[in-house]
């Protein structure tokens, strides 16, 4: 036995307090009144006071007295909180995983699948025998413990609370390696694993613990369900009309027979397209949208059971996607006239272009971009430019080692955003110059002997592109990829990715970059809550859990995120696999029993002081004792 | 185990005011008791009386109506002339017969609610204001263990004055011992006649030796028992210290049902011992509760008969 509560010593303390307030009451108690009768002998005759009489009237105060020093003792010693110590080696420590992965939320019978599995740990909590402990935890990418080993189950059942549902697959990995370093070293350890094993087979999961001597208990929940999701969703702006978008959609078809589902796409929560799909049995279908108009920022593609069927997983249903920012570029061309420029500039219609001849140029005119067109400022510009038909003069920003003859684009970087949709390589070139770049420029477009021919750097602070020949010594104008080179340009100068924005992934680590002096971003995450993130290194690193559009607000700007599940996420709501284990062991006593053995001691005590304060008083009632 | 006496005063009934007792109210009942038991003196003592009328007394007493058979030496002629009755003249040998009212006073009297001593000492003026109405001599005596007190004998209704102020003055105190205080009362008084013993008989020396004086001396003995209901119930339980009155004795008792059920089994014996010896004795015995308004319990006895006249 061990007091969990007041030490041995206060415990003395408090008995003798209390012991010495009982004696007095009891003295007090015992105290005779003193009364008047008028013929005493009748009295005397009445009482029949014999020797033995007495003596047993003196034996009832003291027997009463220690009675009453009982009771005190028990609920001194309840204060004490003690708690039987069984020995090490018989005390079992239990780990309790349940799976909180994306699966888990699939529902059927109007229960989801960790609905199931809380029901399922809060029974294995009220059946933990007494000395037992128990550790619960819950696992998708990475397990969370949520409570610390105990026995106390009033805290483990707080701790099953905040067990949360996230959009994460399982990784069995980490929540292995978590049961071997918590059990290995402790006595009986077993594992008790909740999940609808969508992703993990029992008997894998059994032999790898085995290998540290520890019994997993697997415990499977869900049913089947049918289930149809969006596997895949990507939308994008045209280069050249930012008023219109195209996205991509692909539909995955989880069950044994073919779908027909129904597509929505809603862009900030306005229907912007419905379709009816097909989906084959355990297969996909997918479908590119063009010219979608009223595409402002987030896109949602979801689908649903066209016979209007309840989706057994609901969270696989919604796929989520950011298109760029569209906002107004003042573009200041500095021109003496080029009807090739000025008709790619027309074609944007958030370009605001401001064209001057070169005389009438001086560096105060206010732009986002200037573009340079056969002109060369004396001083480099504060504002990003671009510098088209150069001219080895003074300010020019490169030096210039030559001129080249007939180059053409050998080498393009396709890595770079701005080459993305831009072919190139057949662009024929009569003359050129041959720049020397500086320290920090890049060479996105090289000639074939790897002559710069498109040069990305920076001047003055500001970023500059700059081509390396006359474009009207080239066809270069008179193909696509003119005009959507210099809208590519303009935009990657005012940082304006006007053709697409990559989604992020539910578990991936996601880093943004803050501008100097900001310590600290807040997130408000896609399930509604917000949170604060600290800035390490001038970025913040944040790490979704939920689907959905995420906002992130660092200093004055803020910037949109979207999460989408992980392609790992399993479509099929399935069965838990024949293997998993689903009933307790053997050694479970009865419920009852347990139920009782689990109230904790002290109660027990309070509740033996209270039965005999009742049956002393109830006897005192009759006379029976004093 | 009785523990010595020790000073600590006790719990003991508050007194009523003496002042109190004998108010107009009371008075008036005096009346009406005088008035029934003269019908009932009338009624039944008429041959006994005209007997004793018959005699030779020379102080004048009372008038009385002429009967058949009565001394026509005793007309009052100018009474007769006067207002045309025939009417006796009473001398006082002739009516003389004494009433001796004994009150014990001791400290068990003090008990009961109202206190048997008030009650005895309403009962005793009751019964001294019927005796003096028939002209009867009363006295009155109280006595305790070591004391006593007397109120000379009387006759005449206008006397009974004097007996409220003997009774008013009498306070409950001391030990019983009836028969210490009887003898004294047989060894003083002379003249016999009817003795009626008020008290609650609860004597550690016996009643019987106290009413035995009584009897030895040829007095007409009545005994009134009186009682009251917290003796006979009294609402007692746990642990208590019980004193004597009178003797100042304690003893530590712990009071159950059991305990209480015995004290009326011994209560019920004594009384029926007290029963019994009266019985055997022949003596009248009236056990009266307090509780009883005193000119009930007074009627209750004239009607009984034989106490007066």
């Amino acid at each position: 036995m061990e007091l969990t509560g007041l030490g041995l010593g206060q415990l003395a303390l408090v008995f003798g307090g209390a012991g010495l307030a009982t004696l007095t009451l009891y003295l007090l108690r015992i105290r005779r009144r003193r009364i008047s009768v008028p013929y005493l002998p009748l009295w005397t005759a009445a009482a029949g006071q014999r020797e033995a009489n007495r003596l047993f009237a003196g034996l009832k105060h003291w027997l009463s007295f220690l009675l009453a020093l009982f009771i005190v003792a028990l609920l001194t010693l309840a204060l004490g909180d003690p708690r039987p110590t069984r020995p090490a080696a018989e005390v079992r420590h239990r780990l309790l995983l349940i799976d909180a992965s994306v699966t888990m939320q699939a529902a059927t019978a109007g229960r989801s699948r960790l609905q199931e599995a809380l029901q399922r740990a809060a029974a294995e909590i009220d059946a933990l025998p007494a000395g037992d402990q128990m550790l619960l935890a819950q696992m998708d990418q990475v397990p969370t413990a949520l409570s610390a080993m105990t026995d106390d189950r009033t805290a483990l059942r707080d701790a099953l609370q905040h067990v949360q549902a996230s959009d994460l697959p399982l990784d069995p990995a980490p929540a292995l390696a978590l049961s071997g370093n918590l059990l290995r070293s402790r006595s009986r350890p077993e594992v008790v694993w909740i999940s609808d094993f969508a992703s993990t087979d029992g008997a894998a999961l059994r032999a790898a613990l085995a290998r540290d001597g520890i019994i997993l208990r697997p415990v499977a929940v869900g049913q089947a369900g049918r289930n149809v999701g969006v596997s895949a969703f990507a939308a994008r702006r045209y280069p050249l009309d930012k008023s219109h978008s195209q996205a991509f959609v692909e539909v995955h078809n989880g069950n044994d027979q073919l779908e027909h589902v129904e597509l929505t796409l809603t862009a900030d929560g306005r229907t912007v397209l419905y379709e009816r799909l097909e989906v084959p049995a355990k297969g996909q279908t997918h479908r590119v949208f063009d010219s979608l108009a009223g595409v402002d920022r987030r896109v949602q593609a979801r689908v649903r059971l066209a016979d209007g069927s309840a989706d057994a997983l609901g969270a696989d249903d919604t796929g989520f996607a950011l298109l760029p920012e569209r906002r107004r570029a003042r573009v200041l061309a500095v021109t003496d006239g080029n009807l090739y420029l000025q008709a790619a500039l027309l074609l944007d219609e958030y370009l605001e272009v401001h064209t001057v001849a070169p005389e009438n140029y001086h560096p105060e005119l206010a732009c986002d971009v200037a573009v340079f067109d056969g002109f060369v400022p004396s001083e480099p510009p504060r504002s990003p430019s671009i510098y088209l038909s150069p001219q080895a003069r003074d300010g020019f920003p490169f030096a210039v080692k030559g001129t080249l003859e007939a180059p053409h684009f050998a080498r393009i970087e396709r890595r770079d955003p701005l080459l993305r949709f831009v072919a190139l390589e057949d662009v024929n070139i009569a003359r050129a110059l041959h720049l020397e770049l500086l320290s920090g420029d890049q060479a996105i477009g090289r000639g074939q002997d790897g002559e710069p021919l498109l040069v990305r750097g920076e001047r003055a602070g500001a970023p500059m592109f700059a081509l390396a020949f006359d474009v009207r010594d080239s066809d270069l104008p008179l193909r696509v990829a003119w005009p959507v080179l210099v809208i590519g340009m303009i935009d990657a100068l005012v940082q304006t990715d006007v053709a697409y924005q990559e989604t992020s992934l539910v578990g991936e680590r996601v880093t943004l970059q803050v501008p100097e002096g900001v310590v600290e971003g807040v997130v408000d995450w896609p399930d509604g809550t917000r949170g604060t993130l600290a800035a390490h290194g001038g970025a913040l690193q944040l790490q979704a859990r939920r689907a959905g559009f995420a906002a992130v607000s660092a200093g004055s700007s803020t910037r949109l995120l979207a999460f989408n599940l992980h392609p790992s996420t399993p479509r099929s709501v399935t069965a838990p696999r024949a293997g998993a284990a689903t009933e307790p062991t053997a050694d479970r006593p009865g419920a009852l029993t347990e139920r009782l053995r689990g109230y904790p001691p002290w109660l027990w005590l309070i509740a033996a002081a209270a039965a005999l304060l009742s049956l002393e008083w109830f006897s005192y009632q009759r006379r029976w004792t004093l | 185990m009785v523990a010595p006496p020790r000073h600590r005063p006790s719990r003991t009934p508050p007194r009523a005011e003496p002042a109190e007792l004998f108010d107009e109210a009371f008075q008036q009942r005096l009346e009406y008791l005088a008035l029934v038991s003269r019908r009932l003196y009338a009624g039944r003592q008429r041959a006994e009386r005209r007997s004793r009328r018959v005699g030779s007394g020379i102080e004048f007493a009372d008038y009385r109506q002429y009967a058949p058979g009565d001394d026509i030496r005793q007309l009052d002629w100018n009474v007769y002339g006067r207002m045309g009755r025939l009417l006796l003249r009473l001398y006082e040998e002739q009516e003389d017969l004494s009433v001796y009212l004994l009150l014990d006073d001791s400290a068990s009297m003090a008990f009961g609610r109202p206190p048997k001593l008030d009650y005895a000492k309403k009962l005793a003026a009751a019964l001294a204001y019927v005796a003096l109405s028939h002209l009867d001599r009363v006295s009155l005596h109280a006595f305790a263990q070591g004391r006593a007190e007397q109120l000379p004998p009387a006759r005449g209704r206008h006397r009974i004055f004097k007996v409220f102020d003997f009774l008013r003055g009498l306070q409950a105190s001391g030990e019983t011992h009836l028969a210490e205080g009887l003898r004294t009362f047989a060894a003083r008084t002379k003249r016999r006649g009817v003795a009626i013993l008020l008290s609650d008989l609860y004597d550690p020396h016996g009643f019987e030796d106290g009413i035995n004086q009584l009897r030895y001396a040829r007095f007409e003995t009545y005994v009134l028992h009186l009682t009251s209901p917290e003796e006979i119930s009294p609402r007692l339980l746990g642990e208590v210290q019980l004193e004597d009155a009178e003797s100042g004795g304690r003893v530590d008792v712990t009071i159950t049902p059991a305990v209480l059920e015995r004290y009326a089994q011994q209560l019920a014996a004594h009384r029926e011992r007290i029963q019994r010896f009266c019985a055997s004795k022949h003596i009248p015995l009236f056990t009266l509760d307090v509780t009883t308004p005193p000119e009930a319990a007074v009627l209750g006895m004239l009607r009984r008969g034989g106490m007066v006249g």
